[in-house]
C-alpha cells in the first residue's frame, strides 16, 4: 500500500513539475506577451551563449493583420519601440537596431513607416560574465496601430545559459534573418558612392539622394529619412540613374526662414536595392552625410539631366575649404605641438642656425608633414571611411608613436640627429602629423565627407587639403623663426635649457598616449586594452634601459626589444577586436554587423 | 471716375488671390500669420481666430478615441495649463472625419468634456480644412499662437510619448512657450515633433 502510495506520489510530484515548467521553458525566448491585437518576446540566438562577446538577441512581434509597430522615425504619428534592461552583470547596454521599414499611407495624405505581421528588432549587446547563466528583464514600451492606436508596455524575462556555444535552431535562423535586414553603411560596400544634395530656392527646398553603383527599380525602391529637427519631409520620387537610382523629397522648414543649408547632415535608409554584380546581397542602405549644395542655384521642381550636378566647382571648393580648416584646426594639439616646439629648440640650438637654413628646413619639415598627413588621410580614412580612426590597430599605433615622442624627448632615446639636419627636420614633421590624427576633427570630417560624395579625384584633392592644413603650423613657425630674431633668442639657448624644455613637453606627449588609450578602450576589451597598456610599459621600460652606455649587441638587442614592443601595441589591440565576430550559425549573414545606427 | 471700378475690380481679385494663396502656403510652420477659420464648436457658438487677435491662442487637435488624447484628457494635462495661463484662449479642435468610427457627435463630446473636465470649446472640424492649413497630423498637435496673429510653437504637449515619466519629469513645451510668450519672448523650441494617432481626415 505504501509502495502504490510513493509511487502515486512521485508520479504526481513529476508531472507538477512538468506542467510548472513551461515558464521556464525554451532558453531561446520569453514567453509571448499578449496584448490586444499584437505580441511581443524576447528571443535570442543561442540556446547556450558564449561568457565573452557579441550577443545577439531580438525584440521578436507579431500584430494581427492591418496593425503595426514602427520604425525608428515613426512617420507623421506613433513612436518607435523603446526597450530598457534591467542591469545584469557583464551585460553592456543592448542596442536596437531598425530593419528596412515600409511605408504605410493613412487617409488624410500622412504616412508611417513601420512593419505590419512579423518583425524582430535585432538587440546588440557585448557580454563579459564568468557566470553560468545571464537573467535578461526588459522593459518593452511601444504602439501599435491600424486605425486606431494602442500603447502597450510588457516586461520580458528569459534566462539564457552561457557556456560552449550552441545556436538554436528555432531561433537562430529567425534572429539571422533579420539582422540582414538591417541596412549597411552605403560607405562600407565598396563600389557604391552617395550624394546627398540640397536644391533651395523660393522658399522651398528639394533633397536629391543619389546612389551610384546599385541595381534597383524605381517602381520597388523606397528612400526613408530620419526625423530632422529643421525639416519636415515630403514624399520621395524615384527615377533611374545610369548606374544607379536617384530620389527627390520635398523639404519644408518648420521655423519659416530657418530652412536648412548646404552642410545639414541628413541620415536616410534606401530600400529595394542590389548592389551591382558580384557583391554581396544586400537590400537596403543606410547613410548619413553633409547635403551638398546643387551645382545651379534655385533648380527646384524638375528632375536634371545632368549625371553628376553634385559635383560643382561651389561644392569641390567647400569641401577643400572644409578639410583645409580642419587640418589647421587639427595641427592645434598636445602632440604636434610639443614635437614642433622641440623640434624649434633643435633649430635654435643648431650650431649654423643661420636665417637661411632655417629656411630650408623649414619647408623640408613642412614637406615631411605633408606626406605623412597626406598619407594618413588618403589611406587610412579614403579607405575606411570613417574618422577618428576607428580601428583599434591605428589606435594603439598613435598611442606608440606617442610613447616613442614622449621617451625621446625625455631623453631616454636619442632624439634624431644630427639636430637641425633635414632627415630630422622631415621625421619631426611626419610625426607631428601623425600624432595630430589621433585627435577628433569634425571639421576635417566634414569637409572629407562632402569630397567624398563628388568622387574619389575631390576626396583626394579635400586629403591633401587637410593635410596641407595639418602642415601649415611649420611653415608658419619656420617664418617666424627665420624672420624674428628677437624670437629666436626666447627660445632657450643653453644645453640645459633646452633639455628642460623638451623634459616638460614630453608630458605634453604624455597627454597624448592617455587620450589614444581612452579612445582605445572604447574601441576593444579590457583584457586587450591592458595587454596593449603592458606592450607599452614594457617598451618604456626598454627604452629606459637603453640609456646607460652599453656594449653594441647589448644595445641592438634592447633596440630591437623596444621596436617590438611597440608594434605590440597595435597588433594586440588588433586581436581584441569588440564587434566583429562571426556568427556561429551561418546563413548567408555578412559577417560585420553595421556599426552606425543612431 | 468709370474707370475706377475695373481697378477696384481687380485690386479686390488680387487681395482675394493674396488671401487664398495665404492660406493654400500657410502650413502651421512657425513664424506663418495663424490660418483664418470660424468654426462652431459643441455648443452650436461660433467662434473666429480673428475675434481673439491680441490674445495667446493655443489650438489642441483632439480626439477622445486616441488614447494619447484622452490619457492627457484624463490626466488633466490641458486643462491645467488652460486654468493655470487664465488669460490664454485655449480651444480645441476635432478635425475628425464625420464617416469615421472615432466620430464623436457634439453632444457625447461634450459629456466626454464634461467628465474630464474640459472646460475649454471644442471646435468642429468635420471638412479637415483647418486641420490641413495647419498641417495637423496628431492628436494631440499643439499650436501656439501670438498676440499678432503669428505662429510661435507648432509640435508635441511634451517629450513623453508613452507616458512613462512622472508629470514633473516631462518637459512640457507648451508649458514652456506659454511662459515665454507672458514674458515677452519666442517659445524656444519653437518646433518638434508632435506624436499622437494620426488625425482621421
Amino acid at each position: 500500500m505504501r509502495d502504490v502510495t510513493a509511487s502515486l506520489a512521485s508520479t504526481l510530484l513529476a508531472a507538477a513539475a512538468l506542467l510548472l515548467a513551461p515558464a521556464a521553458a525554451r532558453a531561446a525566448a520569453s514567453p509571448w506577451s499578449e496584448n490586444g491585437p499584437s505580441r511581443v518576446r524576447l528571443v535570442t540566438a543561442w540556446q547556450t551563449a558564449p561568457a565573452a562577446g557579441e550577443l545577439r538577441l531580438g525584440l521578436h512581434f507579431r500584430t494581427d493583420p492591418g496593425w503595426h509597430v514602427y520604425w525608428k522615425n515613426s512617420g507623421d504619428a506613433g513612436y518607435a519601440p523603446t526597450v530598457r534592461f534591467t542591469e545584469a552583470p557583464g551585460l553592456k547596454q543592448p542596442e536596437l537596431l531598425w530593419p528596412a521599414p515600409n511605408r504605410f499611407d493613412l487617409p488624410g495624405g500622412l504616412v508611417a513607416f513601420g512593419y505590419e505581421g512579423e518583425v524582430v528588432y535585432p538587440l546588440r549587446a557585448r557580454l563579459e560574465s564568468t557566470a553560468k547563466s545571464l537573467q535578461l528583464t526588459a522593459d518593452v514600451d511601444y504602439l501599435v496601430c491600424e486605425v486606431d492606436c494602442i500603447p502597450y508596455r510588457s516586461t520580458l524575462t528569459l534566462t539564457q545559459p552561457l557556456g560552449p556555444p550552441a545556436p538554436d535552431p528555432e531561433t537562430a535562423p529567425l534572429v539571422d534573418t533579420w539582422w540582414a535586414r538591417v541596412p549597411r553603411p552605403a560607405v562600407d560596400i565598396p563600389g557604391v558612392r552617395t550624394a546627398t544634395v540640397l536644391e533651395s530656392g523660393q522658399g522651398k527646398a528639394v533633397l536629391e539622394i543619389r546612389l551610384h553603383g546599385v541595381q534597383a527599380d524605381p517602381r520597388t525602391a523606397d528612400l526613408f529619412l530620419e526625423s530632422h529637427v529643421l525639416v519636415d519631409t515630403g514624399r520621395p520620387e524615384a527615377r533611374a540613374l545610369a548606374d544607379g537610382i536617384a530620389f527627390r523629397v520635398p523639404l519644408t522648414a518648420r521655423v519659416v526662414g530657418k530652412g536648412p543649408a548646404p552642410g545639414t547632415v541628413f541620415a536616410w535608409t534606401a530600400t529595394g536595392l542590389t548592389p551591382s554584380a558580384g557583391r554581396s546581397g544586400a537590400a537596403s542602405l543606410e547613410a548619413r552625410q553633409p547635403a551638398l549644395a546643387a551645382a545651379s542655384a534655385a533648380r527646384v521642381g524638375g528632375a536634371g539631366t545632368d549625371p553628376d550636378r553634385g559635383s560643382s566647382p561651389a561644392n569641390r571648393s567647400g569641401a577643400l575649404l572644409q578639410a583645409l580648416l580642419g587640418g589647421l584646426l587639427l595641427a592645434v594639439n598636445p602632440g604636434t605641438l610639443a614635437v614642433l616646439l622641440a623640434a624649434a629648440c633643435a633649430w635654435r640650438a643648431a650650431p649654423w642656425s643661420a636665417a637661411g637654413t632655417l629656411g630650408t628646413l623649414g619647408p623640408l619639415g613642412t614637406l615631411g608633414a605633408l606626406l605623412a598627413g597626406a598619407w594618413a588621410l588618403i589611406f587610412g580614412v579614403g579607405s575606411l571611411g570613417s574618422w577618428p580612426l576607428g580601428e583599434p590597430a591605428a589606435t594603439a599605433g598613435l598611442a606608440a608613436l606617442a610613447l616613442l615622442v614622449a621617451v625621446a624627448l625625455w631623453g631616454l632615446i636619442p632624439w634624431p640627429r644630427p639636430e637641425g639636419s633635414a632627415v630630422a627636420a622631415l621625421l619631426a614633421g611626419g610625426t607631428a602629423a601623425l600624432l595630430a590624427l589621433a585627435w577628433p576633427a569634425p571639421s576635417l570630417t566634414r569637409g572629407l565627407d562632402l569630397a567624398r560624395q563628388q568622387g574619389p579625384s575631390a576626396l583626394a584633392t579635400a586629403s591633401l587639403a587637410g593635410a596641407l592644413g595639418l602642415a601649415l603650423p611649420w611653415l608658419a613657425l619656420a617664418g617666424l623663426l627665420a624672420s624674428s630674431a628677437a624670437l629666436r633668442r626666447r627660445l632657450p639657448s643653453s644645453q640645459e635649457g633646452v633639455r628642460r624644455l623638451r623634459e616638460a613637453l614630453g608630458f605634453l606627449a604624455a597627454g597624448c598616449i592617455v587620450w589614444s588609450l581612452y579612445q582605445l578602450s572604447r574601441q576593444i576589451d579590457p583584457e586587450g586594452l591592458t595587454f596593449v597598456q603592458l606592450a607599452l610599459v614594457a617598451a618604456a621600460l626598454l627604452a629606459w634601459l637603453l640609456r646607460r652606455p652599453r656594449r653594441a649587441t647589448a644595445a641592438a638587442l634592447l633596440a630591437a626589444g623596444l621596436a617590438a614592443a611597440l608594434l605590440a601595441a597595435p597588433w594586440l589591440a588588433d586581436r581584441s577586436r569588440v564587434a566583429s565576430s562571426a556568427p556561429a550559425v551561418s546563413t548567408g549573414v555578412p559577417e560585420r554587423p553595421p556599426t552606425r545606427n543612431q | 471716375m468709370h474707370h475706377r471700378k475695373p481697378f477696384a475690380a481687380a485690386l479686390l481679385a488680387a487681395g482675394l488671390l493674396a488671401s487664398s494663396a495665404t492660406a493654400a502656403f500657410a502650413a502651421g510652420q512657425v513664424g506663418e500669420t495663424a490660418p483664418a477659420f470660424t468654426l462652431k464648436d459643441a455648443q452650436g457658438k461660433t467662434h473666429s481666430l480673428k475675434d481673439y487677435k491680441g490674445k495667446v491662442v493655443v489650438l489642441e487637435w483632439m480626439n477622445p478615441n486616441c488614447p494619447f488624447s484622452d490619457r492627457h484628457a484624463r490626466e488633466k494635462t490641458m486643462s491645467a495649463l488652460a486654468a493655470k495661463y487664465g488669460e490664454v484662449v485655449w480651444l480645441g479642435v476635432n478635425s475628425t472625419n464625420p464617416q469615421h468610427r472615432d466620430f464623436l457627435k457634439p453632444a457625447d463630446h461634450l459629456t466626454y468634456n464634461k467628465k474630464n473636465g474640459v472646460g475649454y470649446p471644442v471646435l468642429y472640424d468635420e471638412s479637415g480644412s483647418i486641420g490641413k492649413a495647419y498641417d495637423a497630423k496628431t492628436t494631440p498637435h499643439m499650436f501656439i499662437v501670438d498676440p499678432q496673429g503669428k505662429i510661435a510653437y507648432n509640435g508635441a504637449i511634451d517629450d513623453d510619448p508613452s507616458g512613462g515619466n512622472a508629470a514633473a519629469q516631462r518637459a512640457n513645451y507648451v508649458d514652456g512657450g506659454l511662459r515665454a510668450e507672458k514674458a515677452g519672448k519666442d517659445p524656444d523650441p519653437a518646433s518638434t515633433k508632435p506624436y499622437g494617432c494620426s488625425v482621421k481626415y
